[in-house]
């Protein structure tokens, strides 16, 4: 009897003995110290960071609240989708893509931070290259941000209220929002280290030295820094990897892959593994042919007028009427229906597209708004007709001194080419408030269903997006905007 | 394991000193019951020990036995009965059938007890009264059946199983779900079909033994096993038909909604063209669209078991076959079922037992979107043109729904099936060390296999880009247990009792998944051999593991005074490297008050129990199974290159949640014939496994911390009286409700609020508490909505701007204060009647879809909800209406979240309702048939609710999309054995 006791306790303690482990280790991904140690995590941090503003919560919303309070497209009926408000200027602070954009947006900044942190500057050309393109990452994130949720730069910067200027790693630091001055001052600052510490050449997937100084421009340009926008974008132009594209290249400029396309900058890298099918900023502008894409977001009737009055403008492509099998124009609640295809069709998938952040097309633009700011009225002509040329425009069909084509002032010159060039890229409602100018939409869409006016003032609270307010219970310091 | 290793070395001890036997004999005995006839499968024990038998077919038992012993012999639906040995080496003995349901059987797991020694709440709930509902999952069976067990249906889809929660929830971000027991230990197979009980566990005391994974209650469900005696065949087979129900929901028709939109187009837009934006009359279609999604759906339940044995060996073996189609067309599932439980005595001292079950259930769901179709489309739409389903990106015909899409088109070429196999072996082997010491060992090895396949035709609008798609996936899991445990059980003169359990238990899980899709397939195919080109790849793995060491010691004293300890000590590899481990205890009090003097003999009170237990359980469920390792996660890519990002912070420091509870109960029984059941209780859960949301500056979502805690206190009762007993007419009611209040007690810092959407965490208020705008109303004089806006100094204005409009607790919540589930059970001759009612009070709902479909014209491609009684829509100025001026395009945000949406959800349905026959005992016997039962039941026949939705039947969060329907169902059985 003992025995047989002995026997089975030891069975028991050997089986104990021997199963004992609950140590377990996740299979999708290492710790920090693991990743943060050397060149190879280091660089795989890099592009985690490139992975955040790939995500959906980036990219999508920024093209989306960028360009739909503009004036170049019209929305044909209402959505559920928040980009709604974002359309109609009805800003609520639970609005989901402000939300989506802000907390994505910080998630970039601080994934730089980490990688930033744990790299001291100098230590060779591979780990000062990482630093840079962190840096320019967090500086683009920062300048993103304070378009969004801060007023224009041209209103009282000092005291407007922009975005947390964030550069640690701390979880609940509770910080208020810096001044939009404040803001612009850090981005100008870190674009300008990050363009000294970024020496190699890559594609243009990735951060570079004339990227940040094309941002720089931009920068510039925004605070109305007018001999900075100009420096900077002279060194842009001067880069001769750059080249602004050809007639015939230009209706498939958003269809080719961003390395084979010599005038852009930088682009969001989006392979086919990236495609967000419904979910994709080109599937609200366009349905394929088998029927995938919202196609809900068209052209409005104003920049269709202004588009189609050259017929040779081939930027006139980028425009499709979608027609019934018997040839008719197709309507959505009596607006035609005419697609827009700058976010499409990346090798051949049609809701696949990287979208463009910064291109040479811009920069002289740029270029052509600072002169004609300063009154370097020929320069910005001159500008303006390489745009137009590039556009497969000749001739009495370009600007001159004496030809304006009824436009008052070469600023206005300027700034529709802007219109024309930069539409659906999220440019014209910053450059209508830069400039002081009221936005005015004359043309049917659910911004207005009875008469289709609008106007929009620059001083008005609904310019700027408001703080979430979700993040203002979390952290009492965050300040919202007028509501 | 230190503390282990010295309480085996004390069993040692004990057992090598007090091994003193006396001369002992071998016992033969017959056991009948109250009609003469042998009763099979009745249990044999010496008190005091855990030697005894059972019964064979001829009711005969051997046992080596002393003259000092004490016999018990017990049969499930008898009263049991007591013998002293004495001298005797043969006996005969007669057990009287139960009226009451003192003897009844109690699992509780790892141990099993009866109705009468229950020491804590634990509520058994048997096959019979389980299975009069037509359901494929636990949870649904079990709805109403037991107190202060709330189980909310978020779907009436076949394939969706409900949310359960046992006396509240008692976290705020981990699982609130109960652990699932069968057949002993964690884990299994809960196919109803081979159900004979579920016992709920409530309280500390009762989940004691499970603690550090029950702090959210434990559903012990026992399988069905064979008796000794004639083997019993038994066949059944129902058969039925499932209808949509709609509750009080209407939408409009074609031509009310016409109405509505032209009148105000004509309002606001008189230059426009009205044909823009509405169908000409003519061409007016007026579709139902409901009624193109639904139908009538069958369902079928058929079983087959066989169980019996001898003395020694003993077996069930079941196979069933479930199938119901879903009323959402293109949807359903069906189960094939098989189960074998065996068990055999090696020798008297040595038995073991495999329970072997199989499940293989296929699913489907090819319904497109017609759900949500169903609730927005357009009834100016019609799915045909031409007498074919119509394909809306085409623009052959103009449609006007928002969603350019039409179901029925879709539902002829995309697919979507799923098929899981699930298997379980429980080998367990029990050696009886000692007369009063028991070593068991018990393994369970289940695992799980997935697969789904989605294909999308190429005809259809999801890939005629790609020239269709075809997705496989498929995912197994394993879930391997051993519980090794020594029992002790001895009794001592003068009355005293002692037993209880010593053990050690080691638990893994392991999952690991792989899909992958292609495109460019030949319609009709489904292989991703037939693609021509990879579009995607994914997988993934986890697993977690488990490591228990358990004590139970019980003492009793003459059956008046029982107190139960426990201890456990818990390790999860959940958590942070240092706090993997927890303790948990428990202890209860019980008094058998009617076992005393006084009261043994009083004619009223047959019963009187009251108990008293406190002790601590614990939750690590819900949680990430690294949660407490930062991680930068590499799965993602940019530029085809592996990226990584950071995705969770570390804590070290994370450990078990702990539950408090304190249960104080009493059981009665009075006249023989009304059973009450009160138990109070107290459940304070601390430390909570936390997703404490971080700031977006943060960088992180949240950080998984030990922070906050709840309190859910209550009251369950649970009633049955035999109003009618010895008539020939007899009427049985039940009744059960459960009474839950609950509160946040704790939150983290100084911090009295969370965010956390419409339901945030604030201290002192109870989870589900419903904060956002305050509808107001609507402006009379502008048919604005309104809102309320509490100004800075506190006074109170209302707004026509939403955001003014401020965020405030509305005062009303989505927990059902008072729920549970009333049977009448009428029976005469050989007929039965069985009806059975569940209700719920006390919640408020979100009805937040009504947001589409209620919107005040902000969604005007979709359809609009009928305006229930006591509705009225804002016309002109001076009206006093409960919606807003409808406006094209949307009036001021009106449609967004507010109270305007939140509704009164208490209902009472009838859940079921059976009449059932059985076939005279001289019919049946000239078929050769033991017995036939003929029934006829109806589920959910009626719902009485004010709730302007299809069904207020929700889960806890009380929030209600576009549900899938509930289904009433008429179902016809019969049952044979033989």
């Amino acid at each position: 009897m003992k025995s047989s006791i002995s026997r089975y306790t030891l069975l028991g303690l050997v089986f104990m003995a021997s199963a004992c482990s609950i140590d377990k280790k996740p299979y999708n991904g290492l710790p920090e110290e693991a990743i943060l140690q050397n060149a190879q995590g280091l660089r795989a941090a890099t592009d985690g960071n490139y992975t955040f503003i790939k995500d959906s919560d980036y990219t999508r919303n920024l093209f989306i609240m960028n360009e739909y309070p503009g004036d170049n497209i019209t929305l044909s009926g209402t959505t559920t989708d928040p980009l709604f408000l974002t359309y109609t200027y009805r800003h609520t602070s639970d609005q989901g893509n402000t939300l989506g954009i802000y907390r994505k947006g910080y998630q970039v900044i601080v994934g730089c931070n980490k990688v930033i942190g744990a790299i001291k500057e100098g230590t060779s050309a591979e780990l000062d290259q990482i630093l840079g393109e962190n840096m320019f990452l967090r500086a683009m994130v920062h300048f993103d941000l304070v378009r969004l949720f801060g007023r224009p730069y041209s209103q009282s910067p000092e005291t407007n209220p922009g975005i947390i200027v964030k550069t640690d790693t701390k979880a609940d630091d509770n910080a208020a929002r810096a001044s939009v001055k404040d803001v612009y001052t850090f981005i100008t600052s870190e674009l300008l280290r990050s363009a000294t510490l970024i020496t190699a050449v890559r594609s243009n997937s990735y951060a570079s030295k004339a990227a940040a100084y094309a941002l720089l421009a931009r920068a510039y340009l925004y605070m109305n820094d007018n001999a900075n926008a100009l420096k900077y974008a002279n060194l842009v132009i001067a880069d001769g990897r750059f080249a602004l594209a050809t007639p015939t290249q230009v209706p498939y400029f958003y269809a080719v892959d961003n390395e084979q396309n010599r005038e852009v900058i930088f682009a969001i890298k989006h392979t086919l593994k990236d495609d967000r099918g419904f979910s994709a900023i080109g599937s609200m502008y366009y349905t394929s042919p088998g029927g995938i894409g919202w196609g809900e977001v068209y052209a409005s009737q104003e920049y269709q007028d202004l588009v189609n009055k050259f017929p040779n403008d081939k930027r006139r492509s980028f425009l499709v009427r979608k027609l019934t099998t018997a040839g008719v124009q197709e309507k959505r609640n009596g607006i035609d229906k005419v697609y827009i295809t700058k976010f499409s069709n990346q090798g051949g998938i049609p809701t696949l597209s990287s979208p463009i952040v910064l291109r040479l097309s811009e920069i002289y633009l740029n270029r052509a708004e600072v002169y004609a700011r300063t009154g370097e009225n020929e320069k910005a002509i001159a500008d303006v007709n390489l745009i137009r040329q590039r556009a497969g425009l000749t001739g009495t069909e370009l600007y001159s001194a004496t030809d304006l084509k009824g436009l008052p002032t070469v600023l206005d010159v300027v700034l529709q080419e802007r219109r024309l060039e930069l539409a659906f890229e999220g440019h014209r409602p910053y450059d209508l408030y830069r400039n002081n100018r009221s936005l005015v939409r004359t043309y049917p869409g659910f911004h207005n269903t009875a008469t289709g006016q609008q106007t929009v003032t620059p001083d008005d609270k609904q310019v700027v997006n408001l703080i979430p307010e979700s993040e203002i219970v979390l952290n009492r310091n965050l300040k919202q905007n007028p509501l | 394991m230190i503390k282990f290793y010295a309480f085996v070395i004390a069993l040692l001890l004990v057992s090598t000193t007090t091994t003193t036997y006396a001369q002992s004999v071998n016992l033969t005995g017959t056991v009948y019951d109250d009609t003469g006839q042998p009763l099979p499968g009745a249990t044999v024990v010496v008190r005091g020990t855990t030697q005894g038998t059972t019964a064979s077919a001829a009711g005969l038992f051997s046992l080596r036995v002393q003259p000092n012993d004490v016999l018990e012999i017990s049969s499930i639906g008898f009263q049991g009965t007591t013998i002293n040995v004495g001298n005797r080496t043969s006996l005969t003995v007669s057990l009287a059938k139960s009226e009451s349901t003192l003897n009844e059987v109690v699992v509780l797991g790892y141990t099993t007890t009866t109705q009468k020694n229950l020491t804590g709440a634990a509520q058994a709930v048997s096959a019979k009264e389980l299975k009069d509902v037509t359901a494929n999952n636990v949870g649904q069976l079990l709805q109403g059946k037991a107190a202060g067990v709330f189980v909310g249906n978020s779907s009436g889809d076949p394939r969706t199983p409900p949310k359960i929660l046992i006396r509240g929830i008692g976290t705020l971000t981990a699982s609130s779900n109960p652990l699932y027991v069968v057949d002993g230990v964690i884990g299994g197979i809960p196919n109803p079909s081979d159900i004979e009980s579920i016992t709920v566990l409530k309280d500390a005391a009762s989940t004691a033994l499970y603690g550090a994974r029950a702090s959210n209650g434990v559903i012990v469900v026992t399988t069905r096993r064979g008796v000794a005696g004639k083997t019993r065949l038994t066949a059944r087979l129902n058969k039925g038909v499932g209808n949509l129900s709609l509750g009080n929901f209407r939408l409009l028709n074609g031509q009310e909604l016409y109405d509505l939109q032209k009148t105000v187009f004509q309002r606001d837009r008189p230059t426009g063209v009205l044909t823009d934006y509405l169908p000409t009359p003519e061409a007016n279609a007026n579709t139902n669209w409901f009624d193109q999604a639904f139908r009538l759906a069958t369902n079928t339940l058929a079983e087959l078991s066989a169980a019996g044995g001898n003395d020694k060996t003993r077996f069930f073996l079941g196979s069933n076959y479930y199938q119901e189609d879903g009323i959402l067309k293109g949807t359903g599932l069906n189960r094939f079922g098989i189960r074998l439980n065996f068990s055999h005595n090696l020798s008297d001292k040595f038995r073991v037992s495999l329970n072997t079950a199989g499940t293989y259930t296929r699913g489907f769901d090819n319904s497109n979107g017609a759900l949500y179709g169903a609730y927005t489309y357009l009834p100016y739409d019609d799915p045909y043109y031409k007498g074919v389903p119509y394909n809306p990106v085409t623009g052959a015909k103009k449609w006007y729904g928002r969603d350019n899409a039409n179901f029925i088109n879709n539902q002829q070429f995309n697919t979507f099936n799923e098929n899981t196999f699930a298997g379980d072996v429980l080998l367990k082997a029990e050696y009886d060390v000692l007369p009063w010491l028991t070593f068991s060992t018990t393994n369970r090895a289940q695992s799980t296999y997935y697969g789904s396949e989605g294909s999308q035709d190429l005809r259809g609008n999801a890939a005629a880009d790609v020239l269709g798609r075809l997705t496989n996936f498929s995912s197994r899991n394993y879930n391997l247990l051993s519980s090794n445990l020594f029992r002790f059980k001895k009794s001592f003169t003068g009355g005293h009792t002692l037993d209880g359990l010593g053990g050690y238990e080691y638990q893994t899980y392991y999952y690991e998944s792989l899909g992958a899709t292609g495109k460019g397939i030949f319609s009709g195919l489904n292989i991703l051999d037939a693609t021509s080109q990879p579009e995607s790849i994914n997988g993934s793995k986890t697993d977690n593991a488990f490591q228990s060491y358990l004590f139970q010691a019980n003492y009793g004293y003459k059956e008046k005074y029982l107190v139960t300890t426990s201890f456990r000590r818990d390790g999860s590899s959940k958590f942070g490297r240092d706090r993997k481990y927890g303790n948990f205890y428990a202890v209860g009090l019980t008094w058998i008050a009617s076992n005393e003097a006084f009261l043994s003999s009083n004619s009223t009170v047959n019963n009187l129990k009251f108990r008293l237990s406190y002790g601590t359980t614990g939750n690590a469920d819900g949680i990430d199974d690294y949660a407490s390792q930062g991680l930068y996660n590499l799965t993602g890519q940019y530029a085809g290159v592996p990226a990584a990002f950071p995705v969770r912070i570390e804590n070290p420091n994370l450990s078990w949640e702990v539950s408090n509870n304190a249960n104080i109960g009493v059981d009665a029984t009075l006249w023989n014939r009304l059973n009450i059941t009160v138990d109070a209780y107290n459940r304070l859960t601390n430390n909570l496994l936390f997703n404490r949301p971080l700031q977006g500056t943060s960088g992180y979502s949240f950080i998984t911390e030990n922070i906050g805690a709840v309190r859910n206190q209550g009251v369950e009762v649970v009633l049955s009286a035999d109003i009618l007993q010895n008539t020939a007419f007899k009427w049985r009611a039940e009744l059960n409700a459960g009474m839950n209040r609950n509160q946040v007690t704790g939150l983290y810092g100084d911090r009295t609020f969370v965010a956390n959407g419409q339901r945030p965490f604030a201290l002192d208020k109870p989870l589900n508490s419903w904060y956002m705008r305050r509808w107001m109303g609507v402006d009379a004089p502008t048919g604005d909505p309104l809102w309320e806006k509490v100004n800075p100094d506190g006074s109170l204005a209302t707004t026509n701007n939403y955001n003014e409009a401020t965020l405030q607790f509305i005062g009303s919540n989505a927990n059902p204060k008072l729920f549970g589930g009333i049977r009448q059970v009428l029976s005469w001759k050989n007929f039965e009647l069985n009806g059975f009612f569940t209700y719920s009070t006390g919640a408020t709902l979100y009805n937040g879809d009504r947001n589409l479909f209620d919107n005040d014209g902000a969604y005007d491609r979709y359809n609009l909800l009928a305006l229930q009684n006591g509705w009225s829509r804002w016309e002109k100025p001076g009206d006093v209406a409960t919606h807003p001026k409808y406006v094209i395009g949307g009036n001021k945000n009106a449609q967004r979240p507010s109270s305007r949406f939140l509704e009164n959800g208490n209902y009472l349905r009838l859940r079921n309702i059976t009449l059932s026959y059985d076939l005279p005992k001289a019919l049946a016997g000239k078929a050769k048939l033991e017995g036939v039962r003929l029934t006829a039941s109806g589920d959910n026949l009626f719902t009485i609710t004010k709730f302007s939705g299809i069904d207020p039947d929700v889960t806890e969060t009380g929030d209600v999309g576009t549900k899938y329907p509930f289904s009433k169902k008429i179902v016809f059985g019969v049952q044979l054995s033989f």
